[in-house]
């Protein structure tokens, strides 16, 4: 199958925003008596307006891989990606420019978004007053502690306020009152029709999720109504699985 | 204000916080240029070059050759290194902003108005400096190719940003310069035909126009610098290749 990814104009209805067919990627390498990786084989997802969902998986099964492909920074070898509406993306690393000061990252990714200076100003101080780094707003990107960083890391992904919300582990770094105010943003936004999409590796996170995909063996699994734990947490508390 | 222009206000804002590339422009310059006017022993030295389109060897003092080598040796240096840092801080990074709805033509063009700032900044300093001890016979054609050669090598260094890692790159962007026009396209080393091979690097053709417009009073170069031109645009499109594939949204 060919790879192809389509974004289309606004999400207007209660429908799925995002949807991947028959996912392929392999990582290779253009250096001889070196390995290609396998990563996804089959993978199909989809994502619907107004859902929190978990991508879960162990260490190395492809979570972000796959997300990376969703956002369309990584090109799949084969399948299909179609995206609806407007996508924010909250990165694993904060990918944020270290000598631009806080409000001057505003301001670039703001553009970028086809946002205006009032707007761009309003959610500045939104996303600053609800995170709290309002202090911050004047200093350097790598003048500000990790835990900082992603928040204004996050920020750039809710900015926009957009359709889809892809984010890759997000709260790393963050306190625990920090936390909090992620999830409650973050069901905010599900409620207003925001599709929010989440690597995560919290157990005690998928109470608070919609739908729970598994990446296993280059595959996705919808394992939302299973009763007990996935394989993926199983393994990340040291257990053996029966993979 | 559009896209394209917010980010190349913003990346010009950037790299004037980039300290290294301000000290290396405020002390490179003066090490290099002012010191191999100053330290150079005062002798006449054989000089190929053309004149009246011939190939000839004319006498010119050591002092006003190793400057008209070390002026586009440090711009060049200084030009490569702003590409290199530009591509290593853009690599990852311009990816997201391309998923946050820039075009990649736009942070393509910002990017390169960003390296053509730099670079007219840097060419500017180092002819200053240089103009202190020695006025080139034809300034304006000597400033061209100045130019011409410094844009080469920062576009190099965005090329070699996007292969190797900061520190291999900044190896091979000090090592680069120094090789190619201090050593291979100097005539005070090379007193005879060039290899072929030489006739390839990025110094090359700009060299010669520095040589024959800086120390002699005819202009017997302008081939010269229409294929230093040449050389550049062929960079130029594979640089913008390379940038468009590693940053563009799939």
């Amino acid at each position: 199958m060919e790879a192809s990814t389509t974004t289309t104009g606004e999400a207007t209805s209660n429908k799925v925003l995002v949807r991947a067919n028959e996912i392929e990627k392999t990582y290779g390498s253009s250096f001889p008596f070196t390995r290609s990786v396998t990563v996804l084989t089959d993978a199909d997802l989809e994502i619907r307006r107004g859902e929190i969902v978990g991508i879960v998986g162990a260490n190395g099964s492809g979570k972000s891989t796959l997300m990376n492909i969703l956002v369309g920074v990584l090109e799949q070898d084969s399948g299909t990606v179609e995206r609806t509406g407007t996508v924010g993306w909250c990165p694993q690393e904060p990918l944020l420019y270290d000598r631009l000061t806080v409000g001057e990252t505003f301001r670039l990714f703001g553009s970028g978004y086809g946002m205006t200076a009032e707007e761009i100003d309003e959610a500045k101080h939104h996303l600053a007053s609800k995170l709290d780094f309002e202090q911050y707003l004047d200093y350097r990107i790598d003048q500000l502690s990790g835990g900082n960083r992603q928040k204004i890391n996050l920020s750039i992904a809710l900015m926009h306020d957009p359709d889809v919300l892809m984010l890759d582990e997000p709260y790393t770094g963050f306190d625990w009152e920090t936390y909090l105010t992620f999830w409650d943003l973050a069901e905010e936004l599900a409620a207003d029709g925001t599709a929010v999409t989440m690597i995560s590796h919290l157990i005690e996170e998928q109470s608070r999720l919609d739908r729970i995909y598994e990446v296993r063996d280059g595959q996705v699994y919808d394992v939302t109504d299973q009763e007990g734990e996935t394989d993926a947490t199983a393994s990340e508390r040291g257990e053996e699985t029966d993979e | 204000m559009s896209r394209t222009t917010t980010a190349f206000t913003i990346g010009i804002k950037e790299q004037a916080r980039n300290y290294v590339l301000v000290a290396l422009l405020v002390v490179l310059p003066v090490s290099f240029i002012t010191l191999a006017f100053a330290v150079t022993q005062d002798v006449e030295m054989p000089v190929r070059t053309l004149v009246d389109g011939e190939t000839v060897t004319v006498m010119r003092g050591m002092p006003e050759v190793h400057g008209v080598i070390m002026t586009p040796i440090t711009s060049a240096l200084i030009a490569g290194l702003a590409g290199l840092f530009l591509m290593r801080e853009a690599k990852d990074t311009d990816g997201r902003l391309a998923v946050a709805g820039y075009r990649a033509r736009q942070v393509i063009t910002a990017r390169f108005g960003v390296l053509a700032a730099i670079t007219l900044i840097v060419t500017g300093v180092s002819v200053g400096v240089m103009l202190v001890d020695f006025q080139p016979e034809h300034l304006w054609w000597f400033v061209a190719a100045m130019l011409v050669v410094s844009v080469t090598y920062g576009l190099i260094g965005m090329l070699v940003g996007a292969v190797f890692d900061r520190l291999a790159g900044m190896w091979l962007m000090l090592i680069l310069p120094m090789l190619d026009i201090g050593l291979f396209q100097d005539p005070l080393f090379i007193q005879s035909e060039p290899e072929w091979w030489m006739k390839l690097l990025p110094g090359y053709w700009p060299v010669r126009v520095m040589v024959d417009t800086g120390l002699t009073t005819d202009v017997d170069t302008t081939l010269s610098l229409v294929w230093a031109t040449g050389y550049l645009l062929l960079v130029a499109v594979l640089t913008i290749g390379v940038y468009y594939r590693i940053t563009q949204e799939k």
